[in-house]
């Protein structure tokens, strides 16, 4: 399916100096790898980013196809290996300063997700660079994977301490459609597809435009740095199918019975055909329809009858639903390029088979650290914002001992020991600078 | 923080006719800040002069983290934030980037504070009643 906006209007934004990832959607199917890198010292570290910089991508002609493309995204530590400016340093946020793992109380990061359970290298201060490579098809990842391999092993101030693979159809390791939802970025010249509602001030996506308040964000110093760049959250997850898949057998009868409560925990059906269209059964046609899937609203469903409350397209994504607390939804929407790994395991599959599988959760804005420990917090670990109580995401939150999910109707059902399906490996905040930005942090 | 209810106390410095100008305003809605119930994480809100009007004393207690809803504020309600504790010296706006550290500077740690109920967001209060409201009306249709 072809889910991917068209250029329709002029742009405002300086897209020839804006990674190419804020606005390139991911293809379908989709290839790439994530790795992360250490600088050793900091001649080493900048002159990888001199050998990186040509080969970097612009957002210029972000809808056009193209075989893949790179993004380049540092951590505080990894900006503090380069040797920035300690003027500079402090003018990053808080947050993106004390990096993922010391926010763990307020991303919720507890139990089996605390980061002393992380793999390498997430936790630790030695993840500096995260360089990704997106791609259509196979042969292209490969080769620019290996041309990377090839403009760094000659470089022993900077060591790879990860390299993952991912891709996918289209459809995560739970079988479900992904992807397709993306706020609408005013000045990208994107056209608007229905159910889109306003487009989003550039500013909330781009450091250095007006954001959502009417002014541009906190932006780090100096502008050059600042301007042009965004934030990139990265949280990987390993999936938990077959648990996910048991808990559908053990509260469904029949596969109709099981898909039903599949899509009311999820908000839509595998398809991605979204309950508030299609509330009865998948309708594979609306999933299919980039001006059907996302044209919905939950306004005239207060309760929740079709698409609940506490499902998780409706937490991550509220919309126009009435909520408990005072929230600007306008703020909270993040450019996703979630990436998934691992092959998909059936639905009537029971039994974990061991194998690695999930979802690198990737979330772009220039508030995506405030937004993601903002998700975190209120609207995917609790439940008061939608009076919900106790009630977390059904997907991806870490559920206590004795959680249940309620699915709306007359009467409501109650669905006890909900699991999580989602356990998180690891992850960073990353800072994504412009190609200026990159330049300028060679040296 | 106590359970998901959380406190904060501030002193701060005010403008010149700054306790004026908000104790007209507070004499407009009758001291009662009834608005401030759509936010729906504040349990109570307290405004009070010291020092010869020179000094606000701000103290609140509210659910979960303080700065989680400040960035709504600033797009949802920026004037009426303004209005308060713009006439507070050094108030940078609702929507600066500095706002969160001024707050954070003026902030009082509490020695010892008590909630009755740590686990009863304003959200769950809400929640309870209305569950209670359709217990008594189903009790009373009972009978």
């Amino acid at each position: 399916m072809d889910l991917f906006r068209r250029l329709r209007r002029r742009p405002t934004l300086e897209l020839d100096d804006i990674q190419a990832v804020v606005l390139r959607a991911r293809p379908e199917p989709y290839f790439g790898s994530h790795a992360i890198l250490e600088i050793g010292d900091r001649a080493a570290g900048q002159e990888m980013l001199r050998r990186l910089a040509p080969r970097l991508t612009s957002a210029a002609g972000w809808d056009e196809p193209r075989p893949s493309w790179p993004a380049v995204a540092i951590s505080y530590q990894g900006l503090v290996a380069l040797g920035v400016p300690e003027s500079s340093l402090a003018s990053f946020p808080a947050n993106f300063r004390a990096g993922m793992a010391a926010r763990a109380d307020r991303l919720r990061d507890t139990g089996v997700n605390a980061p002393k359970n992380w793999e390498f290298p997430f936790g630790t201060s030695r993840v500096h660079v995260a360089v990704s490579v997106y791609s259509d098809n196979e042969d292209d990842w490969r080769r620019e994977v290996a041309e990377y391999r090839r403009q760094l092993h000659d470089l022993p101030g900077v060591n790879l301490l990860s390299h993952q693979d991912f891709g996918a159809t289209g459809w995560n390791v739970f079988g479900y459609r992904d992807g397709f939802s993306q706020p609408l970025v005013e000045g990208s010249g994107a056209e608007s597809l229905p159910g889109d509602g306003r487009a989003i001030k550039a500013g909330e996506f781009v450091l250095g435009y007006p954001s959502e308040t009417g002014q541009p964000l906190g932006m780090p110093a100096p502008d050059v740095l600042g301007r042009n760049g965004s934030y990139v959250v990265f949280r990987k997850y390993h999936s938990h199918v077959a648990a996910f898949n048991k808990f559908l057998y053990d509260n469904g009868h029949t596969e109709q019975e099981r898909e039903l409560l599949a899509a009311k925990l999820v908000g839509r059906w595998r398809s991605g055909a979204p309950l508030a269209l299609a509330p009865e059964r998948d309708d594979p046609a609306i999933g299919e329809d980039p001006q059907r899937i996302n044209n919905f609203g939950y306004a005239d469903d207060p309760r929740g009858l079709r698409t609940p409350v506490g499902s998780h397209i409706r937490r991550m994504n509220p919309r126009d639903s009435k909520l408990e607390i005072l929230s600007d939804v306008n703020i909270r929407r993040i450019i996703r390029r979630s990436t998934s790994y691992g092959d998909p395991l059936p639905s009537d599959r029971l039994r974990d088979d061991g194998a690695s599988r999930g979802l690198d959760f990737i979330a772009l804005g220039a508030r995506a650290v405030d937004t993601v420990e903002f998700l975190q917090s209120e609207w995917v670990n609790s439940g008061s914002f939608a009076g919900l109580g106790k009630e977390k995401d059904p997907l991806i939150s870490r559920q206590d001992k004795g959680a249940y999910f309620t699915v709306p109707g007359s009467p409501p059902r109650r669905v006890h020991n909900i699991q999580s399906f989602n356990t998180l490996l690891g992850g960073e905040y990353f800072f994504l600078p412009s190609l200026s930005a990159i330049r300028w942090l060679a040296g | 923080m106590s359970g998901d209810v959380s406190e904060l106390t501030g002193i701060f410095d005010l403008k010149p006719n700054g306790a004026e100008r908000l104790r007209k305003f507070f004499k407009l809605v009758d001291g009662n800040l009834v608005g401030a119930g759509q936010v729906g994480t504040l349990h109570n809100m307290r405004f009070v002069f010291l020092d010869n009007d020179t000094k606000l004393l701000f103290a609140t207690a509210y659910d979960g983290e303080w700065d989680a809803y400040i960035d709504d504020f600033a797009t949802k309600i920026p004037e009426m934030m303004d209005y308060l504790f713009g006439n507070v010296e050094g108030w940078p706006g609702i929507a600066s980037p500095e706002v969160k550290d001024f707050i954070t500077k003026y902030q009082l740690q509490a020695a010892a504070w008590f909630v009755a109920h740590p686990d009863i967001t304003v959200s769950e209060a809400t929640r309870l009643k209305r569950q209670d409201l359709a217990v008594q009306r189903f009790l009373v249709e009972l009978n």
